[in-house]
């Protein structure tokens, strides 16, 4: 299968690396030489210097042939005009990266159906549910949502006065059985992520994936001690487009809303779409604001700037004075691995989630969800089991996964529940895996059977 | 500098070889008449490549996001080496090579496609080691398109660093990619290669050549090389088999990538085609001044040496028809880097001797299987030149350097004036080198230049009825160098030698 991206910015060399390591045929396309240039030096991939809104660019990167066309430059105009010509090139199937909301299909006269776009993805509206989300489970470092939000996987950091600490995860597991079923399905443990068996204990530290029911939700959140407290107050630093967006959301839950930038036209702006919030002036480094905005008080703060270097000061500066939970929102990848070593307990980038979203609608038919975890260390995926798929009438313990593979969570029609060893998959169960990315490919072709390898001849390196 | 992930790769490589050196092995033993060492001579090569290959592949693991420039160039340095080591092993166990350093120089010569031999009874030796001297016209046809470029279309290992490895040995200033996939883009070359290959040797065999000897000289034409299974070289045949391997030496000078855009029907690139005009022109012009001083010059005018005392009644140049097709052969040899010779073009007239020295210089287009400095560098060479003539008569314009409408980098035009210093440094030194060894100045200037642009016959000491037996073992240790220099485009090999491509 062959694959057109439009744009080379971090969305699209990391679209294009996942993409060719997988064994697609990806040609990128990306006016700026400097940008072409680390792809060549990069990638196996066709990089062309030049507009994705030029024929002869188009057809250098073989837009005759190809199968998917992804828009994935900063431009929402230079996107549309970009599926709109792929349209024209006979391409199938068009993603966009785009802002606008007009084209979100609920208006009756503008739709994206005009434009030829198959899949509009935008970039703020899925990384404002993601920050809504960590709000919703303070303490959480990451959450997703799977099995049509039936199962949800949060990942919690485990300090030393919980309980549990110490016990194998099997007595845990029976232990805490009137509440329903969950399952650790990995653990952090000193950078490491250990996909666990029974025989291993919690330590205080880890950082715990689990994949839980939505049922249980509740009552995890009451395990979890302290941090399960309502939300009472939120400091939100930027009324960027995310920044205002989290709050209209947010104003409805919380008691206290505090929103905060430099930018007097953005103040402005902001207090006069925000019906409660607290608009000041200012930012979380001047003492003042600090002092009138009660920051030790405060339950979240989110740095929604567009800087990632002032969000990354604005949260250390805002754990220092107090408030319990920060999170924080980046657009540079390369910071990413740096922030797990600060005192900040989600960091968001938008980008990753972004080609997350993307990749969930390249991969064909079956496999219906992906997520990357941390660092890029570990995906969860859902996958649809086909009727050709090994899986099909065998219990989870007789199955052979690979290592560093776990089922999470199983779906049938409308049901959701974590399986245990003696669960018998069938065909049509959706299937949450928690999966290293070494393995992710051998358990996507264990539940998915021939279906996916011949629909579209994917070639594995 | 990932170590690990180049000695995984060269492991890789090491296997490849060994399974590719089954099949001279199969010939020697298909000639069981023949000289005992062969058959030994090719299962220590085999096992040894073997083992070598199972232990590195095993012991270092490769990590393909490590995989950047220099860990290409290492990879494909080294790489060649072992290859070399592990291809002269036949040639020096069956006792066919008096030394290690004769075996290091024959299939250097093999594998850099230069062509340059130590074997001065070639049919002697094709009778004992027939096996032997179908490996090393094997060898120029593994190197002419790049045996690593092979192994990234066949290997499925490399990934992302199969591209660094490919650009590394594919000649020329700007490696084209056809396709999204590197691996893809090194199958179709090869493929291309391939069916050329064999379309030659059906060619020569239809002409009466026995298929042993076709396939030799089919490697040798495509792969620019210039081993042959006769003393004469192609001057043992016929015109039409001349004419023949004239005709693919010409094909095999050409950017692959434009028989790639051929075959695709895309005609227009091919005419458009800068670099193949500039190709062209120099080989027509050539062809007719050298023809033309052929034909006309008295036979005062030819030199003195080997063979009749009138050389030019002996050749035949009264007759308009074999001055034309001497010339033709010889500047094609000459310009593609093959080094196949009809005559004994040594005794030339002086303006031929020196127009087929420019030529060694020049080589063939950037893409093909030659050596040399690759035409589109003279190219790029010349306009940037006369640049600065325009820049000097009018200062506050803007004049980019043009190929075909195409502005070129100006980065590219850097390294092309770096490739260009650097080449003439290291021919410069090694001449100097040489005469100090006490060759003569035509001996030492065409020795090095016809090693280091991978052509083969020089004038004088190594002219066309030459060899290169005679060079102290130390000369050929130099010269085994330049071959590896000239192929791999110096700056793969001189990079290495750069502390910083070390430094951590």
């Amino acid at each position: 299968m062959k694959i057109l991206i439009a744009g080379a910015g971090s969305v699209g060399f990391n679209l294009a690396q996942e993409l060719s390591r997988e064994g697609y045929d990806i040609a990128v396309i990306d006016t700026d030489a400097a940008r072409i240039k680390k792809m060549k030096d990069k990638l196996d991939v066709l990089a062309v210097n030049g507009s994705a809104t030029d024929v002869r660019v188009l057809e250098a990167a073989g837009i005759q042939g190809a199968d998917l066309m992804i828009a994935a430059t900063d431009r929402d105009e230079l996107n549309q005009v970009v599926c709109m010509m792929a349209h024209s090139f006979g391409v199938l199937r068009k993603i966009a990266r785009i802002r606008n909301r007009s084209f979100s299909g609920k208006h009756p006269v503008v739709s994206r159906a005009e434009f030829h776009i198959n899949r509009i993805i935008n970039p703020d509206e899925i990384t404002v549910e993601h920050i809504l989300s960590l709000v919703e489970t303070p303490g959480a470092r990451e959450t997703g949502a799977f099995a049509g939000g039936e199962i949800l996987l949060r990942a919690v950091p485990l300090r030393e006065e919980q309980t549990f600490l110490g016990m194998p995860l099997s007595k845990l597991k029976e232990k805490y059985a009137k509440l329903g079923a969950f399952l650790v399905a990995a653990i952090r443990r000193e950078g490491k992520i250990i996909i666990p068996s029974g025989d291993d204990c919690l330590m205080a530290g880890d950082l715990v994936f689990l994949i839980m029911t939505r049922k249980l939700y509740p009552r995890f959140r009451k395990l979890m001690g302290a941090d399960s407290s309502r939300v009472n107050k939120v400091i939100i630093s930027g009324a960027s487009r995310i920044g205002l967006e989290v709050a209209r959301r947010l104003e409805s839950i919380v008691d206290s809303l505090i929103v905060m930038d430099e930018d007097s036209d953005a103040c402005n702006t902001a207090s006069s779409e925000l019906k409660k919030a607290l608009v000041f002036e200012g930012q979380p480094t001047d003492t003042n604001v600090v002092r009138e905005a009660h920051f030790e008080n405060a339950d979240f703060f989110i740095a929604a700037l567009e800087d990632d270097r002032l969000n990354l000061v604005n949260a250390l500066v805002a754990k220092k004075e107090g408030v319990k939970h920060t999170v924080v929102l980046t657009q540079d990848l390369d910071l990413v691995p740096i922030l797990s070593s600060l005192d900040i307990d989600a960091a968001i980038n938008s980008r990753l989630i972004m080609v997350g979203e993307i990749l969930r609608f390249v991969r064909p038919g079956k496999v219906l969800s992906v997520q990357k975890v941390g660092d890029d260390e570990a995906e969860v995926i859902e996958v649809v089991v086909d009727k050709t798929s090994r899986a099909v009438g065998k219990p989870l313990r007789d199955m052979k996964l690979p290592k560093g593979s776990i089922v999470g969570a199983i779906q049938r029609q409308s049901k959701a529940f974590i399986p245990d060893g003696t669960s018998v998959v069938e065909q049509g169960d959706h299937i949450v895996a928690f999966v290293l990315p070494a393995v992710r490919e051998k358990v996507q072709k264990f539940f998915a059977g021939r279906q996916r390898t011949t629909s579209l001849s994917l070639k594995r390196r | 500098m990932n170590i690990r992930s180049v000695l995984h790769i060269l492991g890789w490589l090491s296997l490849l070889l060994g399974l590719l050196l089954l099949i001279p092995a199969g010939i020697a033993l298909y000639h069981e008449r023949a000289f005992a060492g062969e058959v030994p001579g090719f299962a220590v090569a085999v096992a040894a490549a073997l083992i070598v290959g199972g232990f590195l592949k095993k012991f270092f693991r490769i990590d393909e996001e490590s995989i950047g420039a220099s860990e290409g160039f290492a990879a494909v340095t080294f790489g060649w080496l072992l290859l070399v080591f592990l291809g002269a092993i036949p040639f020096r166990v069956s006792g066919a090579c008096p030394s290690m350093v004769d075996s290091f120089f024959e299939i250097m010569s093999g594998f850099t496609t230069t062509g340059a031999t130590i074997v001065s009874d070639i049919e002697g030796f094709v009778e004992r080691y027939p096996g032997l001297m179908f490996w090393r016209s094997f060898s120029h046809w593994l190197g002419g398109m790049g045996i690593v470029a092979l192994s990234v279309a066949v290997l499925p290992v490399l990934g992302a660093g199969g591209a660094m490895l490919f650009r590394a040995e594919i000649t020329g200033p700007v490696k084209d990619r056809l396709s999204p996939k590197i691996s893809a883009t090194a199958k179709m070359l090869w493929i291309i290669y391939t069916f050329l290959t064999f379309a030659e040797t059906a060619l020569l065999w239809i002409q009466g050549m026995p298929l042993y000897d076709a396939f030799c000289h089919a490697f040798g034409t495509m792969a620019t090389g210039g081993f042959s299974t006769k003393t004469a070289s192609i001057g043992y045949y016929g015109a039409g088999v001349q004419w023949t391997v004239t005709a693919f030496m010409f094909l095999a000078g050409v950017n692959f990538v434009l028989h790639f855009q051929l075959l695709r029907g895309n005609v227009g690139a091919v005419f458009f085609n800068r670099e193949l005009w500039f190709y062209l022109l120099v080989l027509g012009t050539s062809i007719v001044v050298i023809s033309l001083v052929l034909h006309l010059s008295p036979p005062g005018d030819f030199l003195p040496g080997q063979g009749a005392d009138d050389y030019r009644a002996d050749a035949g140049y009264a007759s308009p028809d074999k001055s034309f097709r001497d010339a033709a052969f010889q500047v094609v040899s000459i310009t593609t880097t093959t080094g196949y010779c009809t005559e004994n073009f040594d005794r030339w007239p002086y303006l031929c001797r020196w127009l087929l020295v420019l030529l060694m210089f020049g080589g063939a287009c950037a893409g093909s299987t030659g050596g040399g400095i690759k035409l589109v560098r003279v190219m790029l060479m010349i306009k940037a030149g006369f640049r600065e003539l325009k820049r000097l008569a009018k200062p506050s314009a803007l004049f980019n350097v043009k190929v075909g409408g195409q502005t070129v980098p100006e980065e590219i035009l850097a390294r092309t004036v770096g490739f260009f210093v650097l080449y003439f440094v290291a021919f410069i030194f090694c001449s100097i080198v040489l005469s100090l060894m006490g060759y003569d100045f035509e001996t030492s200037f065409t020795a090095v230049l016809a090693c280091i642009s991978n052509i083969g016959p020089g004038l004088g000491g190594v002219g066309a009825v030459e060899n290169y037996a005679h060079f102290s073992d130390l000369a050929k240790v130099m010269l085994t160098l330049c071959m590896l220099v000239g192929r791999l485009e110096i700056y793969a090999v001189l990079i290495l030698l750069s502390p910083l491509t070390w430094k951590k």
